[in-house]
This record gives C-alpha cells, structure tokens and sequence, in this order.
C-alpha cells in the first residue's frame, strides 16, 4: 500500500462528526451575530482614505515625535476608534495607524419577529418597509468632531445588515465599518485591533497626474481583498455618492 | 446552479471536515470551520456552474476558514499521536504513524497534501481552490513529499 491509499484509509477512517441541519446553522448565527457584529467591526469594515492634506496639526505627545494628527470618537453604536496620523522622512508617504474598541458595541440594525428594526441611542425603529435586497434606510449625525457620520441598514428579514460611514469636513469618506451580514463574502479573518495604512502619493512626471496607493497592513501583511457587498449598500454609495471615495480593495 | 444545503452537508460534511482538521489539527475547531463554512454558503446568494464547483468552493472556504483559526492560535508544529488517533479512529498503526507525520508538516504543506492524496485533485485543482499558481502547488507537493520521505525514514533508523 502506497503513502496516498494509506493517507486516505486513515481519513476515511473518520468517525461521525455532530449532526447539522439548517436549524443547528441558524441558531449558530443567531447566537454567534452578537459577538460577530462586534468582532467584524474591525474584521471586515471597509476602508478609505484619510486625508491629511491641509488638515494638518503637528505637535507631539507622549513623546512620539512626527504624529501629525490624533483622532478620538465613538461612534453611535459604541465602537470606539483612535486614529493617529505619522510623517515619516518621505514627504510622499502617509502612515496611519488605527485601534478600535469594540467591546461596548451593539448592532445599529437587526431582524426581530419578522421585522427589521434600525437601533440608535436607545430608540428602535421599524424599517422594514425601506429595507429590501436592493433598497435601505439613512440616517445620519454628526458627532462632537464635526464629523458627519451616515449610517445605511438594508437587506431582508433573513439577511439584514448595515454600514457606517464617516465624513471628513469637506465630505469625503475617510472612514467605514460594516456588520458581518454585509461583509460575509470578505476574507472574514479576524484581525487585531490595531491596522496601519501607508499611503503613497506618486506624481507621474510626465503627464503631471498623481496616483495614489494605499496598502493596509495588518502584522504586516496586507490584508483586504475586494468585499463583495449587497445591492442594496452599492444603491446607497451610488445614490449619496459616497462610493468614489470608499476604497474597496487594498491589497498589494 | 445552487443545491440545498442540507444535500451538501449530506454529500461533503465529513471531507470538509478532513481538510479543515487537515489544517487546524483539532477536532472541535474543524466541526467549527465545517459549520461556518455551510452557514456561509446557506447565507449566501453565489451561483455556481456546476456541483464541482460548488465543492471546490466549500473546500476553498473552509481551508481558509480553518487557516484563520490557525493565525489567532498559538499552535506547535508537532500532534501527539493520541489526538489523530482519537480523531480519525484508525485502527491501522502505520495510518496513525504516517498522518502523525504528515502533521508534523507545515500547514501549506498539509493542505496540498490532503487535497492531492485525498480528494484526488489535480494539480489545476488544487491551484484553482486554494487561488495559487500551479507551481506553487508543485512545489509545495514536491517539498511535502520530500520532508515526509525523510520524517518516515529517520522514524524506521530510531525504531
């Protein structure tokens, strides 16, 4: 007997594993959805630009030199996130580093007795009438930054999902997270809490035209590909306009 | 084309879990990974062409899946017999010794292995579901039997 039909009497050799139904799928994903809509905001939220630009204060704290910018906020279902902006000797290079505390989080959106309910500061909702696989609800604030944060719930009873995006003063997007209904076809691997982009601008010396390329560094490797979201979020970015500046994929 | 999930489960719950224990070498996170992996295609909406596309896919999901619960989770390198054998039940004892050995292999090294030795793809296949070139899945394969062929000869010199 050869090393492949000896492998393969070993694993055929498999007892029976725990039965699963639909049922027993189900009611994982309802006990998991909790603990996976907090872990999946810095697991699979999607990721944007954050422009320094002119917008920029220098000074130094806790004795790091170079940090450009710090940005503190908690966003309306609980998730905190702390931006700190670096410059390195490269002008043309960007580095920042982005830790996000999800531990008092709560979900904006979700299904409850056959209805879609939207959840902000203590209210509930019903919007189960604006929601469907290709239309969605809006709501949007504007936190103690200035920054203006739009928040899109859609999706069915059976899927329904939501995600958060955050507007600069000039209002780009240079933030967004998602819950995991939406980002179920990403990598979907958990990740730290802790993300750094660097982002290249590179002018083209010829045509004058400058690009730019953003990496997101997780341990350093890169680690988004291109999420694939539902209809229902791609009307919303397409109808506010908010999906030319929201960078779906960002991998080397 | 779609299939419902539970013929699926039917049909491919035990090779899943084969490859996903292939990977995370622990019984409990590969029932995990088999779970997680039907859940998502349930949940998902994703056409596919034809039934072996629909297992390339799973198998595809729940390797990644099960390399994830690797990267959270500190692992040693080497599986005392006793775990593969509680979890594959063999009762051949150079089943055990050979599987014992191919876990002792890296995780890269295992996945082409086990999608090689026992789902009976090929080389094509196996770089289509893992989404490398197929000379890395060569190469992989070749170094995979290199290390195993020395692992199993320096067992026969110390028994």
């Amino acid at each position: 007997m050869n090393e492949q039909e000896s492998y393969k009497r070993a694993f055929d050799a498999i007892g029976d594993r725990p039965e699963i139904t639909v049922d027993s799928l189900m009611d994982r994903r309802r006990i998991r959805r909790k603990t996976a809509v907090r872990k999946s905001i810095y697991t699979a939220f999607v990721f944007s630009l954050l422009f320094l630009g002119s917008n920029v204060i220098t000074y130094a704290q806790d004795g790091e030199p170079w940090i450009k910018k710090v940005l503190n906020f908690t966003t309306g279902n609980g998730v905190e996130v702390t931006v700190k902006d670096y410059q390195p000797d490269d002008p043309n290079t960007t580095i920042s580093e982005i830790k996000i505390d999800t531990n008092n989080s709560t979900d904006y959106c979700y299904a409850k007795d056959g209805r879609i309910y939207f959840a902000f500061n203590d209210k509930e909702e019903d919007i189960t009438d604006q929601c469907d696989v290709d239309s969605y609800y809006k709501y949007e604030y504007t936190d103690e930054n200035g920054y203006r944060h739009l928040i899109i719930a859609g999706g069915t009873t059976d899927n329904p999902g939501w995600a958060e995006y955050i507007l600069d003063e000039d209002d780009v997007v240079s933030f967004s997270m998602m819950s995991d209904s939406v980002a179920m076809d990403t990598l979907g691997s958990e990740k730290l809490p802790r993300i750094t982009v660097v982002r290249k601008v590179e002018t083209n010396e010829e045509s004058g035209n400058t690009s730019q390329n953003v990496t997101v560094y997780d341990d350093n490797s890169p680690v988004f590909a291109e999420p694939e979201i539902p209809a229902w979020l791609a009307k919303a970015e397409n109808d506010l306009q908010i999906g030319n500046h929201v960078v779906h994929q960002q991998s080397k | 084309m779609r299939e419902p999930v539970e013929d699926l489960i039917r049909q491919h719950q035990k090779h899943l879990f084969a490859a996903a224990f292939s990977v995370c070498q622990n019984a409990s996170d590969a029932d995990d990974v088999v779970q997680d992996t039907f859940l998502k295609y349930h949940l998902s909406k994703k056409e596919f062409s034809s039934p072996e596309h629909i297992k390339a896919w799973l198998l595809r999901v729940a390797i990644n899946k099960a390399k994830d619960i690797n990267r959270r989770t500190w692992r040693w390198n080497t599986v005392s017999l006793e775990e593969v054998a509680q979890t594959l039940t063999t009762e051949q004892s150079e089943d055990t010794w050979l599987l014992a050995e191919v876990m002792k292999l890296p995780a890269k090294y295992r996945i082409v292995l086990h999608l090689f030795y026992y789902e009976d793809y090929s080389v094509a296949e196996i770089a289509n579901i893992l989404k490398v070139s197929d000379g890395s899945v060569k190469t992989r394969l070749s170094r995979a039997r290199s290390m195993l062929k020395n692992n199993l000869e320096e067992d026969l010199v110390y028994e």
